[in-house]
């Protein structure tokens, strides 16, 4: 199946997501850490080094993040493509050709997510109920390799409830009415409060329609070098689709009461951050 | 025979409408109609099921359909045992105002009535007070209340469970509620309105 509307919908929700809040709120630690040899069943052909603290900043248009392209091994700079070195920024980790010695000692400058962003399918429920996330703390980490692939906290999930196609003008055209959410995990109050603030002042904010095709990362967690071979950078890459854009027509932000948090893990801040988007658009045309 | 034309006319029109009397006359006729208009608003949003299904409190029974029949909206967005977050709206709903304004030979009737907005503003979900039930209704509401409710005695609605396995799936099915009232009623409104244009 090609990729249609909703699938674009949700990827370039999901881009601007990440970028507005670290451009917006700074929302970004940098560390110089080690990076920690360990094996992956998934990836045999690969060694790997993982850091401490997984989904790297790979967006350049934030400003002051370190987008980590060179690591520092025995002494020696190694930049990306030496010994076939790939960043895997979503599980924050090195990747390196097999041959490359596992005793080497490595260590880098980089920039993390305050918040891990992921697209869900999940309810609520599901999400706040069931779900089992691994902190991965921003302030007291204990110096080895985080897992790679499950989901930690602090991190927001997203998701489109669903869209609806409003008449809007003569020829065919809707107004497709979005209902987007996103449900917030944080460490703490103060973290919870900034990312509701910074999303409720996304009010009347537009994002671009950003092809499928744009998503900034290859199935190894790396940039793709063929899309973006000076690195990936949003707002760069949004300002080539500046004519077909989404508007956010009504954001509310609410938090998750303390008595209900009695139910989760008490080391958990929830909050709800919905967001009603418009699109105009000919959803019967070819 | 002498033929009056509008020109003619349009003199005594435009003093007329400066008149008390014809202010007191417009004012008049406008609140008794506003007045039946608003309570046949006020009695839409109490006969519509969502509404009736809410008044009947934890005990009540799925009239809505919302929920294909199963529990009840009260248990499920998961208000108090004694809450009422009908009275709220109920009481909202009742406010209007009038203004008349007569300008050269035009008069203007202003009716101010809440919004939706407002609307939302009064309706908390219990469990995250920024986000309004009401809207939920028809955007998605999810079912987190009637897990939320600590254990079964103490539970607000009287019928929540503490979550220690698998949550079911969500069976909330959206459906129309403040919006399609709202905008018949604005309707009705600008009828009147225009009555006097």
């Amino acid at each position: 199946m090609k990729p249609t509307f909703q699938h674009q919908l949700l990827s370039s929700f999901y881009l601007w997501f990440d970028s507005y809040l670290m451009r917006k709120g700074e929302a970004y630690e940098t560390f110089t850490t080690n990076f920690y040899y360990y094996a992956d069943e998934r990836i045999t052909d690969k060694v790997v080094f993982g850091s401490p603290y997984k989904q790297f900043v790979v967006d350049e248009s934030v400003d002051g993040a370190v987008v980590l392209e060179a690591v520092s091994g025995d002494g020696t700079a190694i930049s990306k493509g030496t010994s076939g070195m790939m960043v895997d920024y979503e599980n924050g980790r090195l990747l390196f050709d097999s041959g490359f010695p596992t005793g080497t000692n490595l260590s880098g400058r980089y920039s993390v997510k305050n918040f891990n962003t992921y697209i869900s399918n999940q309810n609520e429920e599901q999400l706040i109920l069931e779900g089992k996330y691994e902190t991965n703390s921003r302030y007291t980490r204990e110096l080895t390799y985080i897992k790679p692939y499950d989901q930690v906290t602090p991190a927001a999930f997203l998701s489109v409830e669903g869209v609806n196609n409003v008449p809007f003008a003569l020829g065919g055209e809707d107004d497709s009415v979005i209902n987007a959410k996103a449900v917030v995990f944080a460490e703490n109050l103060y973290e919870l409060d900034g990312i509701l603030s910074v999303f409720a002042d996304s009010n009347h904010t537009c994002f671009a329609n950003i092809p499928f095709t744009g998503a900034p990362l290859n199935e190894y967690g790396d940039v793709k070098s063929d899309h973006y071979p000076s690195g990936y950078n949003y707002t760069g890459l949004a300002n080539n689709y500046h004519n077909d854009t989404y508007m956010i027509d009504n954001t509310t932000v609410s938090k998750f009461s303390d008595r209900a948090r009695r139910v989760l893990e008490p080391s958990l801040y929830v909050g709800f951050i919905d967001f009603e988007i418009h699109k105009y658009r000919f959803p019967r045309s070819t | 025979m002498a033929k009056i034309t509008k020109k003619d006319v349009q003199p005594v029109i435009s003093k007329l409408h400066l008149t008390l009397q014809w202010k007191k006359e417009v004012r008049r006729i406008v609140e008794k109609e506003m007045k039946d208009i608003s309570n046949s608003f006020i009695k839409s949003f109490m006969d519509h099921p969502v509404t009736k299904e809410i008044k009947e409190g934890p005990n009540g029974s799925n009239i809505s359909g919302t929920l294909g029949g199963y529990s009840n909206l009260f248990g499920f967005i998961g208000f108090h045992e004694g809450d009422n977050p009908i009275l709220p709206l109920e009481n909202l709903f009742k406010k209007y105002s009038i203004r008349i304004y007569s300008r050269r030979g035009n008069t203007t009737v202003n009716i101010e009535i809440p919004t939706l907005q407002d609307a939302y503003a009064i309706s908390p979900m219990p469990w995250a007070s920024g986000r309004s039930w009401a809207r939920g209704i028809e955007v998605g509401i999810s079912g987190l209340g009637r897990y939320l409710a600590i254990d079964a005695a103490n539970s607000r609605s009287g019928e929540g469970i503490q979550v220690s396995k698998k949550v079911r799936g969500g069976t909330y099915t959206r459906r129309g509620y403040l919006s399609p009232l709202f905008k018949k009623y604005k309707d009705s409104i600008q009828k009147l309105k225009n009555q006097f244009k």
